[in-house]
């Protein structure tokens, strides 16, 4: 049972468990100590009340880190969700759009000079390579592709990128045990 | 001093009183309040750490670590403000059974 109990105080958010967890699992084997003297009955319905604790306390410590706010004083403006979209993945994400704008022109620019390289006169000069199309695409976009999937593939490549940069930001971000070391109610070292 | 406004279910209510007499741990606070429940109300330790959560947020009780224990266990003690909490809601119920009884004595009068 105690496994059990264990593997259910997993459900609950990081910041409770470091907080709480080793002080629910003692409380819980001294509760456990004495319903063992007990008929088998009691022992069952501890158990059940004790599994159905766990669960829906768990749900409502998930539901309240979602929306739990960073300030005592409340408000929406502070109110912070666990899977707020950060400010630093919408400046990320411009950036790099003004990244792979710039790396298209140069592109471009590129195929511009090679195509060169390969022909004369709009002829294919012998001894090139002529698998080797990389040029002639990019020399081709937009145009080949239309302006308006050009933009979407660039969009899409920005915001993949901004995707990542969330992702990145997430797992470097304070965990809820860390915002709550900023209460004095909480022991500072655990 | 304004009131606390708060919403105090009766399991949260019999933990505060529970810790007004003395600081507990958790398992004495259950034993506590299902001893004043007269077994009605037996917490599960979920609930009883949702609710202990939440008064520490609100800063009705402190949390301590206990000495002289073989587990490092942690004590919660009430605060001034969760003793003011308290004391408001007894004098609430105390107004409530007053009038109560003024209803009851109307309706056998």
């Amino acid at each position: 049972m105690v496994s059990i109990y264990r593997s259910l105080l997993k459900l609950y958010p990081e910041a409770h468990r470091l907080v709480f967890a080793e002080e629910m699992l003692g409380v819980f084997l001294d509760a456990q100590g004495e319903v063992e003297q007990r008929k088998v009955p009691e022992r069952i319905v501890f158990y059940l009340r004790e599994i159905a604790g766990l669960m829906l306390g768990a749900a409502r410590e998930r539901i309240r880190e979602l929306h739990a706010s960073n300030s005592k004083i409340g408000g929406i403006m502070d109110r912070r969700s666990a899977c707020r979209f950060p400010r630093f993945a919408i400046v990320m994400m411009t950036i790099v759009f003004l990244i792979v704008v710039e790396l298209i022109a140069k592109g471009e620019g590129l195929s511009h000079y090679l195509f060169r390289m390969y022909t004369v006169g709009g002829q294919h000069v012998a001894g090139a390579p002529e698998h080797w199309d990389l040029g002639k695409s990019l020399r081709q976009w937009p145009s080949h592709y239309g302006l308006l999937s050009g933009v979407l593939v660039v969009f899409l490549l920005a915001w993949a990128a901004g995707v990542l940069s969330w992702a990145v930001a997430y797992r470097l971000r304070r965990t809820g045990a860390q915002r709550l070391e900023q209460f004095p109610i909480w022991p500072s070292s655990r | 001093m304004p009131p606390i406004n708060a919403n105090v279910t009766e399991p949260v209510l019999l933990i505060l009183l529970s810790l007004a007499a003395q600081p507990r741990h958790g398992y004495a606070i259950l034993k506590d309040v299902e001893q004043m429940s007269q077994g009605r109300i037996r917490l599960s330790t979920g609930t009883l750490y949702g609710a202990l959560r939440r008064m520490l947020e609100d800063d009705w009780i402190q949390r301590y670590q206990e000495e002289n224990t073989s587990r490092g266990r942690q004590g919660y003690r009430l605060t001034a403000r969760g003793r003011r909490l308290l004391e408001q809601e007894v004098a609430r119920m105390k107004e409530l059974t007053r009038l109560a009884g003024l209803r009851f004595a109307q309706k056998e009068g």
